[in-house]
């Protein structure tokens, strides 16, 4: 034991952990009772709840900065990446699940699952020719979350309650 | 990407469709191959057993409910360590205090030396070090090194720019080669 050892090496070297109980248990409950296909409907049902709630969103600017179209064809990766990182983190900072109504948790959800497919398509085009496009989608989902949170907390600040569900409907 | 993953498991056709049909005990055995690659993750991402408990919980809990949407254009292991993975970012957005940190030293980029001591070879110690590392850190250097993502990836999944991972992958290096040959010193 007197050499130095490539760091890689040295991390696959440590042993797998195990959880102290199994957890299978209290996870067979959630076996689906059918089989289970892509749930299209309620996603586009949701997407719909939430692109209404994002136009009433859209009148007063409260991304700090409209993106979108700005950066162009000519804009860099790098640059849409540090503005996705950028509203990323501030769209989860802005998130207050004890100060926020179902409606608003279950559409800060509905970004966080279109955020996961869009990671994997970013993951399964690696550098092709969409890459740009699939960040520009990133942000302007980003923009919408943040638009939404920072809403909810304006609400939340005067004592209002915000529920994209009324909202929706006004 | 590197095969040497924990999550690296054949897992037949023809249990994926059992399970897409709602067979409890097609679940049960892909909970058993995949419990502790994914137990393993979320404690080296997270640093603690409950939170790594959880992502186990709530990966599988997603696995279950989502297979249908796994089209199997890519092996399924793939498929499910990006759950959890997503899992165990998502809850160290959550709990890191400084995972909001944006900060990338150009003295970071230029060093690109991977080696450790041979203390390293000493799973206890190593073990002891990496938890001494603020946790993005230790999850960038795990996301690296043992699941084989590249900087962009790891960019994409957490958020955050390339220079960044790159940043944070070369000062984890040199931290925990710092902590292994000063054990008692270093905190």
């Amino acid at each position: 034991m007197s050499q130095p050892i490539h760091i890689s090496n040295a991390l696959q070297a440590l042993p797998l952990e195990a959880p102290g109980h199994s957890l299978w248990p209290q996870l067979q409950v959630h076996v689906p009772k059918h089989a289970v296909w892509p749930k299209w409907p309620l996603a586009l049902a949701a997407s719909a709840v939430l692109a209404v709630a994002i136009l009433q969103l859209q009148a007063p600017d409260l991304t700090g900065g409209a993106v979108g179209g700005q950066l162009g064809a000519a804009g860099n990766l790098q640059r849409l990446m540090d503005r996705s990182a950028q509203l990323e983190n501030d769209f989860y900072a802005l998130q207050d699940d004890a100060q926020s109504s179902a409606t608003v948790i279950a559409a800060n959800l509905s970004i966080e699952d279109r955020l996961a497919a869009i990671d994997g398509q970013l993951m399964a085009e690696a550098g092709g020719a969409d890459t740009a496009a699939l960040w520009q989608e990133r942000i302007d989902l980003l923009s919408q979350g943040v638009s939404l949170n920072r809403t909810n907390a304006a609400y939340n600040a005067d004592g209002r309650h915000y529920d994209l569900a009324l909202a929706s409907l006004n | 990407m590197s095969h040497s993953s924990h999550f690296a498991i054949d897992v037949p056709d023809s249990l994926i469709q059992r399970a897409k049909r709602g067979d409890g005990k097609a679940f049960e055995q892909i909970y058993r191959w995949f419990e502790r690659p994914i137990y393993t993750l979320g404690l080296r991402l997270c640093g603690q057993p409950s939170e790594a408990q959880e992502v186990l919980q709530d990966s599988m809990i997603k696995v279950m409910t989502k297979i249908g949407e796994f089209k199997g254009q890519s092996p399924f292991w793939g498929w499910l360590r990006q759950i959890a993975v997503n899992e165990a970012l998502m809850r160290l957005r959550r709990t890191s205090k400084t995972y909001g940190d944006e900060d990338v030293y150009e003295m970071d980029l230029a060093d690109g030396n991977a080696l450790l001591p041979p203390q390293a070879a000493e799973a206890a110690q190593l073990l002891a070090a990496m938890q001494k590392l603020p946790d993005i850190t230790r999850s960038v250097l795990w996301l690296y090194h043992m699941e084989g993502f590249n900087h962009e990836e790891i960019a994409v999944q957490m958020g955050k720019s390339v220079s960044f991972s790159k940043s944070q992958l070369s000062r984890g290096t040199k931290k925990l080669r710092d902590l292994l040959i000063e054990p008692r010193t270093q905190g």
